[in-house]
Order: C-alpha cells, then sequence, then structure tokens
C-alpha cells in the first residue's frame, strides 16, 4: 500500500472509531476537567454523557457492512457492536457506583471516572481487535489501569496489596500470552486473526507443527486470565476483595465481557472452529455427525474448553463455600460464572456462543447490582462480612428484598433471567450430547446454592440483638433508582427474554 | 552469515530458554522487583521471536512486512509502562508495609 492509499484507509476508517475515541478524548477532558471542578456531582454527568455519546456513536454504523478497517488492525461488524453497546453501560454503572462511594475520596473522583474511560476505550478494542497487537495492546490498556484503579485507595493496605497481587499476576499471564502469539507468528508467519483463520484452512491440520497448538495454549493464559478461568483466576478473590468496591463491581463483569469477546473472536474467527463455517462444513463433508474440528486440527477444543469450564466451575463454586466475606464470595461466584460461560465454547455451535453473550448481557446486571447493595452496606456498617448483612431486612428492607433478587438470578432460579441464561447455556451442551458435562454444571448449581443462601440466611432469618438502626433512609434515592434498573431486566427478561436472545443471535455475525 | 543464523529454530530454542528462566525467576523470587525482572526475560522472549520470524521472512519473501519487528518495538514499550506502573505500586506497598515481600501479604490470604 502507498502512503495515499494508507492515508484514506485511515480517514474512512475514523467513522468506525466513533466510541473508542468519544471514550479516548473523553478521559483527557475529565481529566482536565478535574482541575477546575470539584463538584462530584457535575463530574458524574459529564461523564455519564461522555459514556451515553459513544454507545450512541454506535448506532450510525450498525447497518455499515462487516469489514475490517486500520489496515485490517481492528474488526467492525455486528459483534463488535454488541460490546460497543454494553461496555459503556457497565462503565456508567461503576461511575455512579464511583460517586456515591464512600471509599473513594473526593478529591479523586475525576481521576477516577478519567481512568474508567480510558479503561472502557481499552474495553472496546479487546471486543473488535483483528491483529494480535491489536488485541495485546487492548489487554495492557486494561490491565495497566486496572493496577492503578485496585490501588485507587493508596493509604489502604489491603487496597495496594490488591493492586500488587493484580500486577504480580498480570504481568505474568500477559507474558505468557505474547510468549505464545510469538510462536504463532513463527509458525503460521500471519499476525492478524484473519490470517490465522486462512493459515488454518490452506495448510493440512497434521502438517501444522505442535509449536502452533503451543502457541494457542499460551495465548490462552492471557485471556482466561481476563476472564479469571481457572487456573488462571488465584488473583480473583484477593483483588476484588482489596480494591474499592466500585472497582472491583467493574472488574468482576467488564474485562470478563471483553476478555470472551476476544476469546470467541480468536478461537472462533482465527482457528475457525466449526461454528461459523458450520453450513460450509457440512457441505463439505455432507455428514451431520462430524464436525471437521480445527479443520482436523491435533487438539480437541471441545475437550479442552469443557475441561476449563469444570475446572473453573468446581474452583470457584467450592472455594465460596468457606467464605465469610460477601466481597469474597461474590468474587469466587464470578469466578464460576466465568466457567458456566465456557460451556458455550465447549458446546461449539451458534447456540453456545449466543448463549454465552446473552449471559454476559444478565451477568452484568445481577453481579453490579450485587456489589452495589454490598458497597451501600459496607459503607454503612463498616465491613462487608456476612455478619454485617445480618438483619439487613429489619434495617433497609428494600435494598434486602434488591439483593435477594440479584442473589436469586445469580443462582440461576426461574423466574429469574439468570434461569434463563443458564438454561441455553445447557441446551447448547445437551445439544451435542455432553451429558456427563451438563450434570456436572447442574451439581455446580445446586452446589452455588449454599453460598448464596448464606447471605439470604442473614438478611431474612437471622435476629440483630442490638437495637435496629434504619439504614434505608441514608441511602440516596436515585441509587434505589438505579438499582431498580438493574433489577427490572432481571425479572422482565426472566419473562420476555426474545428480544435479547434475538439481539445476541444477530450480533453472531462475524467479519472474516 | 552462517548457517546456524539462517536457522528459525535456533532463535525458538533461545528465545525458549530465555522464557523458561523468565517463568522459573517469576515463580521463585521472593522480592517482587525479581518476579519483574522474570516478567521481563518472558517478554523479551517473545521479542526476540517476532524479530527473528521478520527477519527470515525478509530473507524469503518478495515484498516482506515489517509487522513483526513493530510488534517487538511495541513490546518493549509496554515493558518499559509496565514495569513504571508496577514500580509505583511496589514503592507504595513499601510506603504501606516496609516490605515488598510477596508471600508477607497475609493481609489478603491467597
Amino acid at each position: 500500500m502507498n502512503s495515499v492509499a494508507v492515508v484514506s484507509n485511515l480517514m474512512d476508517s475514523l467513522k468506525y472509531l466513533g466510541p473508542n475515541l468519544a471514550m479516548a478524548i473523553g478521559s483527557l477532558v475529565l481529566l482536565m476537567a478535574g482541575l477546575w471542578i470539584r463538584s462530584s456531582c457535575v463530574l458524574t454527568i459529564l461523564t455519564s454523557l461522555i459514556l451515553v455519546t459513544a454507545a450512541a456513536l454506535n448506532i450510525p454504523n450498525l447497518g455499515l457492512l462487516s469489514t475490517q478497517y486500520f489496515s485490517g488492525l481492528v474488526y467492525h461488524d455486528a459483534f463488535s457492536s454488541f460490546f460497543g453497546f454494553i461496555i459503556p453501560f457497565i462503565i456508567l454503572f461503576a461511575v455512579v457506583m464511583g460517586h456515591y462511594s464512600k471509599e473513594l475520596l473526593a478529591d479523586r473522583k475525576a481521576e477516577y471516572m478519567s481512568l474508567l474511560l480510558a479503561f472502557g476505550c481499552g474495553l472496546l478494542f479487546m471486543s473488535s481487535s483483528n491483529h494480535f497487537l491489536m488485541a495485546y495492546l487492548g489487554i495492557e490498556m486494561v490491565s495497566v489501569l486496572s493496577y492503578a484503579l485496585a490501588g485507587f485507595h493508596r493509604e489502604r493496605q489491603s487496597s495496594v496489596e490488591a493492586s500488587m497481587k493484580y500486577v504480580v499476576y498480570g504481568a505474568l499471564a500477559t507474558g505468557i500470552m505474547i510468549f505464545g502469539m510469538s510462536l504463532m507468528y513463527a509458525v503460521s508467519g500471519e499476525l492478524t486473526i484473519s490470517g490465522m483463520r486462512n493459515f488454518v484452512h490452506s495448510v493440512p491440520a497434521d502438517a501444522i507443527p505442535y509449536l502452533f497448538w503451543v502457541g494457542v495454549i499460551f495465548s490462552f493464559a492471557g485471556f482466561g486470565y481476563k476472564i479469571s478461568a481457572a487456573p488462571m483466576h488465584m488473583w480473583t478473590p484477593d483483588v476484588y476483595e482489596g480494591s474499592p468496591t466500585p472497582v472491583a463491581a467493574l472488574f468482576s463483569v467488564a474485562p470478563k465481557a471483553a476478555g470472551f469477546a476476544l476469546l470467541i473472536r480468536f478461537f472462533v474467527v482465527g482457528l475457525s472452529l466449526p461454528v461459523v463455517d458450520q453450513d460450509l462444513v457440512l457441505l463439505a463433508t455432507k455428514n451431520a455427525t462430524q464436525p471437521a474440528y480445527l479443520a482436523g486440527g491435533l487438539v480437541s477444543w471441545a475437550k479442552f474448553f469443557a475441561i476449563s469450564s469444570v475446572f473453573t466451575m468446581f474452583m470457584g463454586n467450592l472455594a465460596a463455600l468457606g467464605q465469610t466475606s460477601v466481597k469474597r464470595i461474590l468474587a469466587y461466584s464470578s469466578i464460576a460464572h466465568a466457567g458456566y460461560m465456557l460451556l458455550g465454547l465447549t458446546s461449539q455451535n451458534r447456540e453456545g456462543l449466543s448463549a454465552i453473550m446473552f449471559y454476559i448481557v444478565v451477568y452484568c446486571t445481577m453481579n453490579l447490582g450485587a456489589f452495589w447493595v454490598a458497597s451501600l452496606v459496607e459503607d454503612r456498617m463498616g465491613g462487608d462480612s456476612l455478619k454485617d448483612f445480618k438483619g439487613l431486612a429489619k434495617k433497609a428492607p428494600l435494598l434486602a428484598v434488591l439483593m435477594a433478587i440479584f442473589l436469586f438470578s445469580l443462582v440461576g432460579l426461574p423466574p429469574f433471567v439468570g434461569f434463563i441464561g443458564k438454561l441455553y447455556l445447557f441446551i447448547a451442551i445437551l445439544g451435542q450430547k455432553m451429558y456427563g458435562l451438563a450434570l456436572l454444571a447442574g451439581v455446580n448449581s445446586v452446589i452455588s446454592l449454599f453460598y448464596y443462601a448464606k447471605i439470604l440466611k442473614a438478611m431474612f432469618l437471622e435476629k440483630v440483638s442490638e437495637e435496629t438502626l434504619n439504614i434505608q433512609g441514608q441511602i440516596p434515592k436515585f441509587i434505589l433508582v438505579m438499582l431498580f434498573v438493574l433489577a427490572v431486566p432481571n425479572l422482565v427478561f426472566g419473562l420476555y427474554w426474545e428480544p435479547l436472545m434475538s439481539w445476541a443471535m444477530t450480533s453472531l455475525d462475524f467479519a472474516r | 552469515m552462517s548457517g546456524l543464523a539462517n536457522n528459525l529454530s535456533f532463535y525458538l530454542v533461545v528465545s525458549a530458554i530465555m522464557f523458561v528462566f523468565g517463568i522459573v525467576a517469576a515463580l521463585s523470587r521472593k522480592n517482587t522487583i525479581g518476579i519483574f525482572m522474570g516478567v521481563e526475560l518472558i517478554l523479551n522472549a517473545a521479542a526476540l521471536n517476532f524479530v527473528a520470524v521478520k527477519l527470515l521472512q525478509t530473507k524469503a519473501a518478495a515484498s516482506p512486512t515489517q509487522d513483526g519487528a513493530i510488534f517487538s518495538l511495541f513490546i518493549i514499550v509496554m515493558a518499559a509502562i509496565e514495569a513504571a506502573v508496577a514500580l509505583a505500586i511496589v514503592l507504595r506497598v513499601f510506603g504501606v508495609k516496609r516490605s515488598i515481600d510477596p508471600d508477607g501479604m497475609a493481609r489478603l490470604r491467597g
């Protein structure tokens, strides 16, 4: 490509980049605005406007053809705009949560919001990257800002320790990932996901050296770290417990959403798992029962993801049983949920992938809500252990009821949306006749009931001996409104989930 | 140039050795700074791979791309960024705790 073509490609590409640009510019604006504007309220409104703009800038791009832009660095397709809508809204809730949190000092709110916007920009790049370099930069952008956010309460020992643990694990995981990518590059000579796809299609599977698959598995270390899949989950409980609760809420959903986006794109498009190409494969082989895994590759990715998923679910759920801190329970539950979502990749069909995307959306609503209630209780009771939740039904009935909705949804009880999400994941597994795996996942759901029930028992059944103080009156009305905004989808989508599901289905249109 | 320098597996073996040393250092060091030195080794092993592949591609192909070389430049830059943030965090930890031994982080248990 000559320089004129490069420049015109750049200019053409900019129109797809609206949301990312809005986030990046907004981050700089917030950094400057913090010098003059001291009012946290004004800053929150400003940030919210930027985030809504970022989400709205996706709309004109919806009808545009799926394509690669910036000379093949980044994708624009239905899949990336799905995450382009979700990510700004996750950040929005984290911003409002931070505005009301007493853990974040008032004079640092502008920095917090600026970091969050840059964090969101990194997430958007993660979910739309085509080139390994872009994926690496997106992951690093998110990681480096996560380290800073985890240690945001820099006078508190637990916060800086959380930050240090995060940075040690994070640096190691991304290092292993980048080494894996270099091995893949050494074998294939390709650095893009679409190039990888061509490579896997053009070379017979048994002619691809083992080194390539070693590289793929090393790369999984980086993605697995972002979605906290076992055995890269060790950092999760400590970081969630130590970092300020709004930040922990953000960590539990946002990197997971973008990490799954990258994981799906890497494996489904790059290594062409027989998901997108199902029809092509069927045409080629004329045999519906034998999908050509990885064009006949050496590793059975269904088994790989099945093992990873089961391991992650058990690690999360069993460790959560003995915990007394609600934040730690939610941290282990978020590990377990990563395991459930990996089921969708195990099934390797469109149903599984759309179930993952459906689950990501509903998981965001329930987990953000649960963390927010934990944050409110921590701010007012001085701790987040189970005994601080004792008698919450008396002290703040509305909060207790909302928390119950979020927890029931996390368990996956009907009529809440968590049930529908899990149902779709299980159906995808059963459709591939993996009955043992479905049984293990069901056992895990039952285990998870025990520790969620511990929180419910503390809130509703345990008597408080001291004089019951009503903390509901202290909670600003707007927080309750926002909590309702999170709780309503849990009920509504639990009864009428068709629109969300069809959106997830149509978003599976990848550019290649 | 000798035959050795034209052989990709030579570079891969060197980088694999660097990678293993990096992992061992990161897992066994009792000092956070030492862990980050291990991570640096891992990143440099990856950068070496990228440059080596690009070098051999240039020799083989008629119209070579610069992707591998650019990638290794970005790795160097990102390693510097990560080190800057990590050292700032380590300084904070030392300020709060007077120690940077990761095993001494008993406040949050593994």
